[in-house]
Parts: C-alpha cells; sequence; structure tokens
C-alpha cells in the first residue's frame, strides 16, 4: 500500500518536474528570439568564416582609403590576369572577392547631407 | 583553361592552415620540397609587389611555403 502511494508520487513529481523542463526550454528559446541573441550568434559564426571585410579586401589589392574606384580596378585588372596565367585559383578568388567586396561600398548612392 | 566553377568564398583564414597554405600555392598538401619551391616561385613572380601585387598577398604566399615545408616532409613528426 505504502509502496504504491510512493511509485504514484514518485512518477507524478516526474512528470511535473519534466512538463516544467520542457516548458522553461520553451520559453527560453521564445526570449531569445526577441531579442534576437541567437540570431546573432549565428550571424557572428557565420560572418567571422566566411564574408571579407573592407579592410582585408584593400589590403589584397594594395589600395588604400583614398583609391578611386579606378585605381581599383586597374589593380584588379592586373591582380587577376596574373593570377590567372601563373598564380593558383585560390588567389585569383581572393582578388575577385575583394573587387566584389569594395564593388559595393563605392557603387553606393551617397546620403544626401 | 576557362573555370567553370565558382570563386572561394570569403577572404583569407583567420589563422593560415595547411590546407589554405596549399590552395594559395596551387599543390597538394603532401607535395614534395621541389615542386614547393617551384609554386612558390611562380606565384611570387605572379603576385611580386613590384609587378603590381600586394604586400598583403606576398606575404601570405610566403606563409603558405613556410607551413608546407615547415610540416610536410617530415612524417616523423608527431
Amino acid at each position: 500500500m505504502a509502496a504504491r502511494l510512493l511509485a504514484n508520487l514518485i512518477v507524478m513529481g516526474g512528470t511535473v518536474l519534466g512538463r516544467a523542463a520542457v516548458q522553461a526550454y520553451r520559453q527560453a528559446i521564445v526570449n531569445a528570439n526577441k531579442t534576437g541573441a541567437a540570431q546573432e550568434a549565428v550571424n557572428g559564426i557565420r560572418r567571422a568564416s566566411k564574408a571579407m571585410t573592407e579592410q582585408e579586401a584593400r589590403q589584397i589589392l594594395g589600395i588604400n582609403e583614398k583609391s578611386t574606384w579606378e585605381e581599383i580596378i586597374q589593380r584588379y585588372d592586373t591582380m587577376f590576369e596574373r593570377n590567372a596565367k601563373n598564380g593558383s585559383f585560390y588567389l585569383q578568388s581572393k582578388v575577385h572577392r575583394a573587387k566584389e567586396c569594395l564593388e559595393a561600398v563605392y557603387q553606393k548612392p551617397d546620403i544626401p547631407s | 583553361m576557362p573555370r567553370v566553377w565558382r570563386f572561394y568564398p570569403g577572404g583569407f583564414e583567420r589563422e593560415m592552415t595547411r590546407r589554405e597554405a596549399a590552395l594559395i600555392l596551387g599543390v597538394r598538401e603532401r607535395a614534395p620540397m621541389d615542386k614547393i619551391k617551384d609554386a612558390h616561385k611562380r606565384v611570387m613572380v605572379a603576385n611580386h609587389p613590384d609587378a603590381g601585387g600586394s604586400h598583403y598577398i606576398a606575404s601570405k604566399i610566403n606563409e603558405a611555403k613556410d607551413m608546407l615545408m615547415g610540416k610536410g616532409n617530415d612524417h616523423d613528426e608527431v
């Protein structure tokens, strides 16, 4: 009799705890989505490993902040061509990605002041 | 030779790996010393700062060579 009572209590207790844990987990996910914390974390990881920064793009092409788009294209053409002939496809890719990155920066329409 | 596949995405790795070093020089990771040296010379000439290349790329090429020559041919190293 006592054993059965005890068993019931344990099972009920376990169910209550289990349900609470699941609910807490769900709430945590909802909270994370609300604040965008989870999304930012994912984006951060993705960006850090994949995207090229403007700074690196300039380093790759050997230009500085003052360089004009014409200068960039000139250097791009030279480096792209030379790597196509005697470099590696990997380096050719980096040169291409650098130009792509700066294209977005330079071709952006000016914000009227 | 026309390339039909896409360019590699993104920038260089934050820290160079053997895999990246091999890609930079256009050799296999376990390439013999002489192939690495030849590849290094060829790729460096194509990217030499005096010939329109950038110092950044030149340093990557040198780093790639050092990485592949350092550990590549010593199979006893654990």
